[in-house]
């Protein structure tokens, strides 16, 4: 296979010109320039562990406060999809399931997945381990769906006395699991699925 | 145009694309990866639906967006009302990225595009175009107008049992703004793009030597 690697070149990923691999910086548009690096790998699981970190808050915690006529109500992402389901809108509540909890967590699996096979077994099928890497960066930023629901619901309903809903912590903490999940899928190199040769992405000893 | 090497985005296969014909798109071999697209007076459909879809976003700020009522009292909601309740930190930052992702980075986007288009329609190009196009690309995935769309639905199938709700003109303007920035993105192509520069830098350095 001639890859550009092979042949000493490396690609700016922004204006698509062929630099010498020497190059940090790109001749036409002046960005930097990033080989093929396994190295890259620790950064996307740094991000990931921060996600998983911060999924706990934003599923445990109220996501939305609603207060009607003085009695408060809290509730996290997953009570506010039973609620909709109760209250028979069910695409709905199927939207805000698919789009909060399993889009975010089929992400993170597939990422971590991705990782540990880069770091540790190599690839067993390219072709699948390409594909859900394409499919996570893909529909990353639909997780964004529940944020914008909040955020939405807090301008409109605020009624002083009568009714009024507020965000909970979750929401921040949700805010910031989907950019540290999108910036994940960013750093993650996809060509490194495509080495012929197996990859040692954190271990310094064998060289 | 003739014949240009490039190496596939995600895999680093390198390989030459031969210039397509109207509708035609160049594919990786190994990986699938869409290369570019090629579309007949690509250039003039980017400018004009980006154009369109500037103009609707400017409609769909002024008018009410939704219109909420409950026990008698009603309130109108326009789309920049809805990022502006800055209380507290959670808010802030909910605000900040709702502000950013569903208006702001559209907008310079679709400005960047135009500004494009314009020093490309020219015979000399404008200052800065090599920077703006960079730009243009970066900023590229962070579009989420069209999420936004979704969550107005949501939002108002879940209010809809606590009080009434109507909609506004914006969010007819918003609709068609969110048709024609999917075009914008339809036309928009990396490669073209900086393959059009490119051929206007090298004349222009031609023309000076």
């Amino acid at each position: 296979m001639i890859t550009a690697n092979n042949e000493k070149l490396c690609q700016c990923p922004i204006c698509l010109m062929l630099n010498a691999a020497s190059n940090v910086y790109c001749e036409q548009c002046h960005a930097h320039l990033t080989n093929i690096n396994p190295k890259c790998i620790q950064q996307t699981m740094s991000l990931l562990l921060t996600s998983y970190l911060l999924f706990i808050p934003a599923n445990f915690l109220p996501m939305m406060v609603t207060t009607v006529l003085g009695s408060k109500t809290e509730s996290t992402i997953l009570g506010g999809v039973v609620l909709l389901w109760q209250h028979q809108s069910y695409l709905v509540a199927l939207i805000i399931f698919f789009a909060s909890i399993v889009i975010p967590l089929g992400k993170l699996f597939a990422l971590s997945w991705l990782c540990y096979q880069a770091n540790y077994t190599g690839f067993s099928s390219k072709k699948m381990a390409y594909r859900s890497y394409h499919i996570t960066e893909f529909i990353g930023k639909w997780s964004m769906v529940d944020i914008y629901v909040v955020s939405i619901l807090v301008a409109l309903v605020n009624m002083g006395e009568i009714v009024k809903i507020e965000a909970g912590f979750a929401a921040a903490a949700f805010t910031g699991f989907v950019l540290m999940t999108m910036l994940a899928a960013n750093t993650f190199d996809p060509r490194l699925i495509w080495q012929s040769k197996p990859i040692e992405a954190t271990n310094d000893s064998r060289k | 145009m003739k014949k240009r090497k490039i190496a596939c985005h995600d895999c680093d296969l390198l390989m030459l694309i031969p210039p397509l014909k109207h509708r035609q798109k160049a594919q990786c071999p190994r990986c699938g990866y869409v290369l570019t697209r090629f579309y007949q007076h690509s250039q003039l459909k980017l400018f004009v639906s980006s154009l369109v879809a500037l103009i609707f976003l400017g409609f769909s700020l002024n008018f009410p967006f939704i219109i909420f009522s409950i026990h008698g009292n009603e309130k109108t909601l326009t789309l920049l009302q809805s990022i502006q309740n800055i209380e507290n930190l959670t808010y802030l930052l909910i605000s900040a990225l709702l502000a950013f992702t569903a208006f702001i980075i559209p907008l310079c986007f679709l400005l960047c595009i135009i500004y494009i288009s314009w020093s490309f329609r020219k015979k000399r190009l404008l200052p800065l175009t090599n920077l703006i196009l960079k730009l243009t690309v970066l900023l590229k995935p962070w579009n989420m107008a069209e999420i936004f769309i979704i969550s107005i639905l949501v939002s108002f199938i879940k209010v809809q049992t606590m009080a009434s709700i109507e909609f506004g003109y914006a969010l007819a303007f918003y609709l068609l703004f969110i048709m024609s920035l999917s075009a914008t993105f339809i036309y928009f192509d990396k490669y073209q793009l900086w393959s059009l520069y490119q051929l206007k830098s090298k004349h222009e350095r031609r023309a000076t030597e």
